[in-house]
């Protein structure tokens, strides 16, 4: 009941902001003949003009359309979409990037509904043979990405942004202050009980050299994705998958780690870590901005993280704080475990047609033009010639191959006008994607980034529950099952670091793997097997 | 006619021009040389105190440990403020020939190994940089590191091993790497993009002759050239022909060549302040009684750009880069880790294997210079026939 009020104010700001853009949008010129596609999406600051958009104006030149675009503000509802979709008073012809989920099924989910609902246009008439999208789903070989897209009534919704590019894969990657290990003259750990004894170096022999005990030997958030710390040490013992609520393969069948002995020994490893006070108690606490800040002190005060990419915790423009940390490679643990979590992306929600939309074939074979090849590259780089060229024969790229693009101006992260930043449909073809010429500079994010995905990528997993929880026939059921054993899981992690369960007792680890009954687990196990087992059928 | 005497007066002009935009350069450059007084012998009090006066110091350097430099130099100074922009040794060229042309003078101190002979050929003669030798300092300063160019350190580009799988230097002579056991075991960063890699290249084909009796020792006969090459040429070649991994750092060739625990058997050519990585475990050896040299010289210089805005600033952080008139400052510590050789009699550095102990080739820069162009063409020619 409290909902519509809220969804009344956010309609009528929605309202304020489409007209303003019309106001906008008249006062711009377009040749008589052009018509004029509506698209509202978020807005960027690092966009500076969409009006001059080197990119936008290509479309233009490309499609014939005219543009205009509208900016969805930060934080909106679905209750705002719901009434956008709704409206039919209101003409957007296309929305970009929309965030409609959480994750990618609840998203899929939600797609649907507004489907059902008559608020977007399915896309299935609009695919035929020769359209990018069609070649990009023959041609994409991660996972059925038709399949993944398609929703339990078998419309395709979305246009879709992906990036399953090499750089994307590797997760949880062990960071370490490299002058810290200089400077006590220890040797990168390479297994769990090496890392204990770093650990306790940082923490006692005053490795910043200032005096003062304020080295945290290890540290995280449990706010971002890759920074939680224990999944890197949990690949120590067994496969840590959180994606795929920890479930691994063992030669065709899914176990669910969680209730191994590995794991307990994993747990029994955290526990001693914080106990030991090599763990920072801020872990179960920090939010992903004060952990950054902490991370990023100039007084040097962290020994190691774990992030996804560097910089998703150190700040790019920190080349100083950046060049203290190396990755480490996956740590063997006591019985030679040594696992590294591989990512498998999943298509963003970048391009949705309502059905207000004057002209769906028109505005698909807009968001179609926006897969092909040459949109991915103006798309990321810019403008050929100018900001980025073909690659010499001699340029490598950063994993060392022979490179397709070299950039001769950097757009990524600054303000620019050259590109929407990805903000609507993409598909980052590996060949670009991969392909980008090393420029010699070591300290190279991007290069860094790199370097740590080539020493995690032999210790990716052989066998890959890839995208079985996510065909849209199981998914209802799996969405629900999965909802209650992650936050449970995740819940009991960190009971079992801190200590608010013991790890050692016997007894109240038998009562947490118990519960996973009442759970639902069976089931979750049988339908992911299942799941598994048809999707390696296909 | 009337079109020719046209276009004659429009060349006069058009040189007439030039010729005061050139001579307004150098009485530009004339006067910022007689303000930055790069001769006169101040204190480091004094210099401080004129400092606070400037803005922060730009310093663009090939090399991260010049951000450590930065780190103790504001610690030691506060209220002065260093930006070091850490970039490649081919943008910073660029990077310092628009800011001098442009009039902008952006940068403040370039520090590099000037592997192109740049720095010395062009850039030393036109002004664009210029060498500030603190008095006090110059006289610990060793024989050869305070001529054309101010040298701060001296590194190498030599062959490494891993001590924990090798016991002594898998070999003694360049050739070897072009033998069978060796095939695919070589690293070497990519000289297209490594300007001390391309260096290294260059160093084989000046000394083609040298590389010829090399051959003949180990061989006791001279190598097949093809049309054109000298022996240098051959080598590089039959290395490229023994499939040499070719990566992207000297980091990646430390890390096939010695990764903690790896017991790797393969070999890399590096440059030697990777050494310093054996500080957190890589078993990195350097090996040592090569012939006919164990590597070639990879001095880096540092020098102050001609126009510099904070002269007083980087008068001072060139004094701190090298330690102060006594060594004993934190400036010159990140330059000491094994694998860089002081240029100071009295300050000693990490290595453990002293310089000369090792033979090295000190690098031609007219030679660099004159041939970097035959060198990539060179080089793009062995990997295309690689392809």
């Amino acid at each position: 009941m409290k909902r519509k009020p809220i969804a009344m104010i956010l309609f009528s700001l929605l309202l304020l902001v489409f007209a303003a853009g019309f106001l906008f949008s008249a006062s711009s010129s377009k040749t008589p003949e052009q018509e004029t596609i509506v698209i509202a999406m978020p807005r960027s600051a690092l966009i500076r003009n969409m009006d001059t958009n080197y990119y936008k104006l290509w479309l233009e030149e490309q499609t014939g359309l005219s543009l205009r675009f509208l900016f969805l503000e930060d934080g909106y509802t679905p209750e705002y979409l719901s009434n956008a979709f709704a409206n039919g008073d209101v003409r957007v012809d296309a929305f970009f990037s929309l965030n409609v989920g959480d994750d990618y099924l609840t998203a899929l989910a939600a797609l649907q509904d507004y489907g059902e609902k008559g608020y977007i246009l399915p896309l299935n008439p609009y695919l035929e043979e020769s359209t990018n999208l069609s070649q990009i789903f023959r041609r994409f070989d991660s996972y059925d990405l038709q399949k993944i897209m398609t929703a339990s009534d078998g419309n395709l919704y979305f246009m879709p942004g992906l990036d399953a590019s090499r750089g994307q894969r590797a997760k949880h990657v062990f960071w370490i202050n490299k002058g810290w290990l200089s400077a006590l003259r220890l040797s990168v750990p390479q297994t769990t009980d090496q890392l204990r004894q770093v650990l306790e170096a940082f923490s006692t022999l005053d490795p910043n050299g200032n005096g003062i005990a304020d080295e945290i030997p290890l540290c995280g958030t449990l706010a971002a994705d890759g920074q939680e710390l224990y999944n890197a040490i949990i690949n120590s013992f067994i496969y840590a998958d959180p994606e795929n609520s920890y479930l691994l393969l063992q030669n065709g069948h899914v176990v669910f780690a969680p209730e191994t002995d590995a794991w307990r020994q994993a747990m029994q490893y955290l526990n001693s870590l914080y106990r030991d006070g090599l763990i920072s108690p801020l872990l179960p606490e920090l939010s992903s901005r004060s952990f950054s800040e902490l991370a990023n002190s100039p007084a040097d005060i962290l020994g190691g993280f774990t992030a996804n990419r560097i910089t998703d915790v150190l700040m790019q423009n920190s080349p100083e704080v950046i060049s203290n940390f190396i990755h480490v490679p996956p740590l063997a643990g006591p019985e030679g475990q040594c696992n590294a979590t591989e990512h498998i992306p999943f298509p963003n929600i970048a391009g949705v047609i309502p059905s207000t939309c004057c002209n769906p074939q028109a505005v698909f074979d807009l968001l179609d033009r926006m897969l092909s090849e040459q949109a991915f590259l103006i798309g990321r780089y810019g403008e050929e010639t100018v900001d980025w060229e073909t690659a010499k024969l001699t340029d490598m790229d950063f994993y060392g191959r022979n490179a397709t693009v070299r950039i001769i101006n950097q757009l990524a992260n600054k303000v620019q006008n050259k590109h929407i930043g990805e903000l609507g449909p993409f598909f980052a073809y590996p060949q670009y994607a991969d392909g980008v010429s090393f420029a010699g500079l070591e300290s190279d994010q991007e290069y860094i980034n790199a370097r740590a995905v080539g020493a995690y990528a032999p210790y990716m997993p052989d066998e890959h529950l890839g995208t079985a929880l996510y065909r849209a026939d199981t998914a209802a059921e799996l969405q629900v099952l999965r909802r209650q054993i992650d936050a449970y899981t995740e819940a009991r992690i960190v009971d079992f670091i801190t200590g608010a369960l013991d790890p050692f007792d016997d007894a109240q680890w038998d009562s947490v793997v118990r519960r996973y009954d009442a759970l639902g687990l069976p089931r979750f196990l049988a339908v992911a097997q299942a799941s598994y087992t048809e999707m390696m059928g296909d | 006619m009337k079109r020719m005497i046209g276009m004659l007066c429009a060349a006069l002009i058009l040189l007439s021009g030039c010729g005061q935009q050139s001579a307004g350069q150098e009485s530009a450059m004339a006067a910022w040389e007689r303000t930055a007084n790069l001769t006169a012998n101040e204190t480091p009090e004094e210099l401080y105190a004129a400092a606070l006066k400037e803005d922060t110091l730009i310093v663009y350097s090939t090399s991260t440990r010049m951000i450590e430099v930065a780190k103790t130099f504001e610690k030691q100074y506060p209220g002065l403020t260093v930006q070091v922009e850490d970039i490649r040794e081919g943008e910073l060229y660029d990077m310092l020939r628009q800011s001098h042309d442009s009039e902008a003078y952006l940068v403040d101190i370039v520090c590099s190994a000037d592997g192109r002979g740049i720095m010395t050929n062009e850039f030393l003669p036109q002004n664009v940089v210029y060498k500030y030798v603190p008095q006090d300092i110059a006289e610990a300063l060793l024989p050869g590191s305070n001529e054309e160019l101010l040298l701060l350190i001296k590194e190498a580009i030599v062959l490494c091993y891993n001590d924990e799988f090798y016991d002594a230097p898998p070999v003694s002579n360049w050739w070897e790497l072009t033998e069978e056991q060796w095939r695919g075991k070589v690293y070497m960063p990519n000289p297209v993009r490594s300007v001390t890699t391309s260096v290294f290249l260059a160093a084989f084909i000046q000394n083609g002759e040298a590389m010829a009796q090399a051959y003949q020792q180990r061989y006791g006969t001279v190598p097949a050239l093809c049309q054109g090459e000298n022996a240098g040429h051959a080598f590089i070649r039959m290395l490229m022909e023994n499939d040499v991994v070719i990566v992207n750092s000297s980091d990646e060739v430390s890390e096939a060549v010695a990764a903690p625990g790896s017991q790797s058997p393969n070999a890399g050519i590096m440059v030697t302040s990777k050494l310093r990585l054996r500080n957190i475990g890589y078993p990195l050896a350097l090996s040592m009684g090569m012939t006919p040299f164990d590597g070639i010289a990879s001095p880096v210089n540092i020098m102050m750009a001609g126009g510099a805005k904070n002269v007083n600033a980087a008068k001072l952080f060139i004094r701190w880069i090298y330690g102060e008139a006594d060594g004993r400052g934190d400036g010159y510590r990140p330059y000491l880790q094994s694998g860089a050789w002081s240029l100071r009699s009295d300050v000693k550095d990490e290595s453990p294997i002293p310089m000369g102990a090792l033979t090295l080739h000190e690098p031609d820069r007219l030679y660099l210079y004159t041939n970097k162009d035959h060198i990539f063409a060179f080089w793009e020619e062995l990997v295309q026939a690689r392809q």
